[in-house]
């Protein structure tokens, strides 16, 4: 025990805040664990029952439209000889503490202070989007967020080799991982990152399937399941989150707008790519995060169908940036009550009534935090003392 | 491979006097192809025919034109290829002639094409080229006592004061007044022996696009247009600026929804006090651009 305080040089006040911390975020989840929502009883539940019925062999059929690692999961729960949304929702809040021990350490290779990354811990299970994803909404976003933010913690480590074998295990979980990518092709520009780690992608992507492939659902049903994940839910330009198509009208132009956004941000994305590559930079833990951020809020920002949920990347990148820049701490204050404001939009008016704010106040408020980690990114860009030195 | 690629986007190809680089060419090709997809998602929205391919294609004309503008203004490659970029897929001119099957596009391409010339000293070009401009502006137009309400979409003052009562006095009052104001810009910067410069116009056609539709009666819902092409320039010139361009862009946005469709997420009168500020906000600028030039 003493060895492994003095390895993170804790003492006991730091081991008293963690265990009281980690007491009130098990507190929280517990409170909310019996809660049950539409997700749960339309297609978890369903989902788990088809699997204890028919076997591992039910993932040769379609019933399932997540990815099959996920599914794997519910099937394991299946399994389980114990109440599945309790097993279910214990997973997830479980990967709630790993995220938040990851969050730490994050933060301690960032600034190498000891409160902020203890505090982080602690800030990370009480973070509204994330004890309201698992414990409450049953949703399960906190799985593909702790890889990515594994993928972080391995970049400030400077291990790209492991970064991109997590963010391959995030991106074989949920295509929603994808809203970072360009941000990981800057750092192969400058050199961060080489060519060769990107093949973790398609590599976790293919072994994700494989099982389910094994099981005899069609190859082509399973490299497609993205896509036709993509095509469902298309009834709305933006799913409750605050985004352009809360500002501009997200009720019309259903068809054309849904392929013109995607185009719009790939656009917006050569643009902002280009600029960003044209030249080489000192790549330090401040600048992996501010891009991380400024992308995870951009994508979903421009892209059509976003959901109240698809905020929580943000929301956790936000936590970090404001530890390394205090003079943003505004800006995970904003980000969370607005994607909190999204989720409660769902969960308590069950789609049938408008927030007390209005979503399209939150898009600008959106934009204004898009705007200033924009600024940020920009001044880093052109400070001259952040160019990398010319190669030999 | 890594090195050999990273290289290799930086590799310049002996194209024209001063070279290109391969990525941007790439992402001169690839925008090209994705301003084509966004015009392609959304063009069987309003019926299709040879003069909407043909407004559609001076969309790019008009981004060629613009990064030319640019190019001669900055000599800046980055710049240019960027000016080309963002004018091929600001969705404002995608919207204009794929979606709504408006011709703004010609309107926009003499627009840019009188500052180009303009620029290169070729007045005379430039004046028929402005003036064209400013013609087939006012031919798609509304004519007087045309609409039952002062304003046809265009959140402009009309949106905050009320547009439903005095119609005929007040599109004879509006017309009047912007009259009125024009002749006092004129005034003061006549005895202030004020002096619009290469620097200034620029923002002061600007602040003019702004204002114009902020107070004439009967502006249709793309009243915006020449104001997004300026707004497009001025923030790629003065990077500071760049939230001129992108204000304007989601107001001029969400009036095409108001008129198309008839739905405005927000409040009209709200974008109404946006463009009171923008003009404000660009005027100030010019005001400050001007005197210190004059200075």
């Amino acid at each position: 025990m003493n060895r492994l305080l003095k390895k993170y040089q804790l003492d006991a006040v730091d081991v008293a805040f963690v265990l009281l911390l980690t007491a009130v975020g098990l507190g929280i989840r517990m409170t909310l664990r019996t809660v049950t929502t539409v997700d749960w009883t339309t297609y978890w539940d369903p989902w788990i029952t088809i699997l204890k019925e028919q076997g591992f062999k039910a993932m040769a059929t379609d019933f399932y439209d997540y990815a099959p690692p996920f599914v794997y999961i519910l099937w394991g729960i299946s399994r389980l000889p114990v109440n599945p949304m309790t097993a279910y929702k214990g997973l997830c809040m479980a990967v709630d503490f790993v995220a938040a021990v990851v969050m730490a350490k994050i933060v301690w290779e960032g600034t190498k202070s000891r409160v902020k990354s203890v505090c982080v811990y602690g800030l990370t299970l009480l973070l509204p989007t994330i004890w309201a994803n698992s414990a409450l909404w049953a949703q399960c976003d906190i799985i593909f967020m702790t890889f990515v933010l594994l993928c972080v913690y391995e970049l400030f480590r400077d291990k790209p080799g492991r970064a991109m074998f997590f963010y391959g295990i995030a991106f074989a979980f949920k295509l929603q991982s994808l809203f970072i990518f360009p941000f990981l092709v800057i750092l192969w520009v400058n050199k961060k990152i080489r060519l060769q780690h990107f093949l973790w992608i398609p590599a976790m992507y293919v072994l994700g399937i494989l099982p389910a492939w094994i099981a005899g659902r069609p190859l082509l049903e399973l490299i497609n399941i993205y896509a036709a994940q993509g095509a469902q839910d298309v009834w709305s330009l933006s799913i409750k989150w605050p985004n352009i198509y809360q500002i501009i009208g997200n009720q019309y132009f259903l068809l054309e707008y849904a392929e013109a956004g995607t185009w719009l941000i790939l656009g917006i994305l050569m643009c902002v790519m280009f600029w960003m590559a044209l030249r080489k930079y000192r790549v330090t833990n401040e600048m992996i995060i501010q891009m991380a951020l400024f992308f995870a809020i951009l994508s979903p920002y421009v892209l059509p169908h976003m959901h109240e949920r698809y905020g929580c990347l943000a929301d956790v990148l936000a936590v970090i940036y404001a530890l390394m820049n205090r003079k943003r701490f505004f800006v995970p204050i904003l980000q969370i009550t607005l994607s909190f404001n999204s989720y409660m939009a769902y969960l308590s008016h069950l789609g049938a009534d408008e927030p007390p704010v209005y979503y399209g106040v939150w898009a600008f408020v959106e934009l204004g935090l898009l705007v200033i980690t924009g600024l940020d990114l920009y001044r880093y860009f052109t400070n001259r003392e952040n160019l990398a030195e010319p190669e030999k | 491979m890594d090195n050999f690629l990273r290289s290799f986007i930086y590799r310049r190809i002996p194209l024209g006097k001063n070279g290109i680089s391969v990525l941007e060419l790439l992402l001169g090709v690839c925008i090209t192809g994705v301003g084509a997809m966004l015009r392609k998602s959304v063009v069987e929205y309003t019926p299709v025919d040879v003069f909407k391919l043909l407004t559609m294609g001076l969309d790019f004309v008009m981004a060629v034109f613009g990064a030319l503008f640019v190019w001669g203004r900055t000599k800046s490659r980055n710049r240019t290829i960027l000016t080309y970029a963002l004018m091929v897929i600001w969705p404002a001119f995608v919207a204009n002639s794929a979606l709504w099957g408006k011709r703004g596009a010609f309107c926009g391409v003499l627009l840019v094409l009188a500052l180009y010339t303009y620029d290169r000293n070729m007045k005379f070009v430039s004046a028929a080229a402005a003036l064209g401009g400013a013609c087939l502006a006012a031919m798609e137009l509304p004519g007087s006592g045309t609409g039952e309400f002062l304003t046809l979409g265009w959140p402009n003052v009309f949106e905050l004061t009320g547009k439903f009562m005095f119609v005929d006095m007040y599109e004879k009052v509006s017309r009047l007044f912007v009259t009125g104001i024009l002749l006092c810009v004129v005034y003061c910067m006549k005895k202030k022996g004020l002096r619009l410069n290469r620097k200034s116009y620029l923002p002061f056609l600007l602040f003019l696009a702004l204002f114009l539709p902020y107070f004439l009666p009967f502006m249709p819902g793309w009243a915006g247009y020449g104001a997004d092409v300026l707004a497009v320039l001025l923030a790629v010139l003065e990077p500071k600026k760049f939230y001129v361009a992108f204000l304007h862009l989601m107001v001029s946005y969400s009036s095409y929804a108001f008129v198309l469709n008839g739905e405005s997420k927000l409040p009209m009168p709200l974008y109404s006090v946006i463009l009171l500020g923008l003009m404000l906000d660009v005027g100030a600028y010019t005001y400050g651009l001007i005197t210190e030039e004059t200075a």
